[in-house]
């Protein structure tokens, strides 16, 4: 009878293991929702596990409000702003957020080749795609848009030669930062890399607070920070990746076009042509799609010359995620690639050794050791070509 | 050398039935658990109006009709059609069948929503 009983024992010690398998008790994240940050839009949010989580949340909304009163691109009192419209040759006082996000621009400008350019303002303001423009022309929720007039290929060539960062130099003295600029014309912005650089930040404030694990996210800049804790276990970071089409849907409508497996202690990013656009109604009734991101030619991806008229483009990057440890880096790069096309965009993320996943309307490619997560669940990416690198 | 001893050993059943039924017991638990941890997560289509809330098979067609609205089910695609609302954006979001993907009619408040199990921790590109 003893015997029996030992071994009802260890029959309800199995059990208990096996339901312990099953239980899926919440791991005790703080959700930290939405704040806005930066201008009107762009959102921050959080999840954080162990350490000082609420001091460390309210420590990163500092951080992020100070680096927006820098390079704000709205406002007219920041940093940016007031270097924008001062005369060429004046020594302007930078704060050393804006002067950091300078000197990591100029470099990832050299790394991408030019593709990646905090210079592109004029461009930016002449196709109508810079932030005030875009939230003006971006086609509304129920189909209705209003055609802007574009800029002639002489206008483009005219301003192009005025959106090289090259002609602005920094200069650290005594503590203090300035930067100055050497053409007339040149202008700042750094919304191409300013959320990947606060999400950077960010970390930074996480490792001082002793936090365990962590997803901070700036409007699609996310971080994963640690391996993600479930149930005791460290897992994997699950991550859907939205389908750019159909462009202009919610995200609700578009659905996942695939989802991946992300270790920790790294950052995602994707970019596109989906999001931040308008529509041009052609003379002979075609409609044209302008995107936010130009190209370094100074025409926006997805829109070609037919040497008198712009046309749409023959294929184009639509969504380009990019996957390494630096926020920053990841963003610009991110940007980057929709900029340079899928070949050299791969080749790009290739030399820098981030991994990524680049989609055209017609194909797509995976550059370094992608996982796709459930591919028979999130098998948006099956409705495109394989590209081998 | 005791020959008694070892006969008693020899004679004596290695398993009871009772031994039967608790390893018997313990497998099917195991197997129910490795089941629920890594069966294949199927999509479901979740239907939702605010007097009506019914979750089906993606892969079973079927057609919902509801007070305003008809919901197709087939070959793994989803649509609605016969909308009684003036501005008709759930009939123009077209067909949907990836996981994640939704059509929403504000009008009357009606929203289906195709999803695996929600076990993605984010998503980008929103």
């Amino acid at each position: 009878m003893k015997k029996f009983l030992l071994k009802l024992v260890a029959a309800c010690a199995a059990l208990a293991v096996c339901a312990g398998f099953c239980g899926c008790a919440a791991a005790g994240y703080t959700v930290f929702d939405d704040v806005e940050c930066f201008s009107g839009d762009i959102m921050f949010s959080a999840r954080i596990l162990g350490g000082r989580a609420d001091y460390a949340h309210r420590r990163m909304i500092e951080v992020i409000t100070e680096i927006n009163a820098q390079v704000s691109a709205t406002r007219a009192d920041s940093d940016v702003a007031r270097f924008n419209s001062a005369p060429a040759g004046d020594r302007v006082s930078v704060g050393k957020h804006a002067y950091r996000l300078f000197n990591l621009s100029r470099e990832y400008y050299d790394v991408t080749d030019g593709a990646f350019n905090c210079a592109a303002a004029p461009l930016a303001e002449l196709w109508r795609v810079d932030a005030q423009s875009i939230s003006q022309y971006r086609p509304d929720i129920d189909g209705s848009y209003i055609s802007p007039p574009l800029p002639s290929a002489e206008q483009v060539g005219e301003v192009l030669p005025h959106c090289d960062p090259r002609l602005i130099t920094g200069e650290e003295r005594d503590g203090k930062f300035y930067l100055t600029k050497t053409d007339e014309r040149v202008k700042l912005d750094f919304g191409g890399i300013a959320k990947g650089y606060a999400v950077d930040e960010c970390v930074k404030i996480l490792k001082e607070y002793e936090i365990t694990s962590a997803l901070l996210d700036i409007s699609g800049n996310a971080y994963f920070y640690g391996r993600r804790v479930d149930n005791g276990q460290n897992e994997d970071w699950h991550v859907g990746i939205m389908s750019p089409r159909p462009r202009g849907g919610t995200a609700q409508a578009r659905g996942y076009v695939c989802a991946t497996s992300v270790y920790g202690d790294a950052s995602a990013v994707t970019s596109g042509d989906y999001m931040r656009y308008y529509i041009h109604d052609k003379t002979d009734g075609q409609k044209l799609y302008v995107p936010h991101i130009i190209g370094t030619n100074g025409v926006p991806i997805g829109v070609a010359s037919d040497g008198t008229d712009w046309r749409n483009a023959d294929e184009w990057v639509m969504s380009a995620t990019v996957i390494g440890d630096n926020s920053a880096l990841c963003d610009a790069l991110s940007t980057a690639v929709c900029a340079l096309g899928l070949e050299h965009g791969a080749q790009l993320l290739k030399k820098v050794g981030y991994k990524g996943l680049i989609f055209t309307e017609k194909r797509y490619t995976i550059i370094g050791d992608v996982q796709f997560y459930k591919p028979d669940v999130y098998d948006g990416f099956t409705e495109y070509a394989f590209y081998e690198l | 050398m005791n020959f008694d001893n070892v006969k008693k050993v020899k004679c004596s059943k290695a398993f009871t039935v009772l031994d039967i039924i608790i390893v018997a017991v313990i497998a099917v638990a195991i197997g129910v658990s490795a089941w629920l941890i890594y069966r294949k997560p199927a999509l479901t289509v979740t239907v939702t109006a605010p007097d009506y809330a019914r979750t089906f098979s993606l892969d079973e067609d079927r057609t919902v009709v509801l007070e305003h609205i008809t919901v197709h089910i087939e070959n793994g695609k989803v649509w609605v059609t016969d909308a009684d609302c003036a501005d008709k954006v759930c009939e123009r979001t077209g067909v949907i069948s990836r996981g994640g993907q939704s059509i929403v009619c504000l009008p009357h408040g009606v929203v289906i929503r195709i999803g695996g199990e929600s076990d993605l921790q984010w998503e980008l590109g929103r």
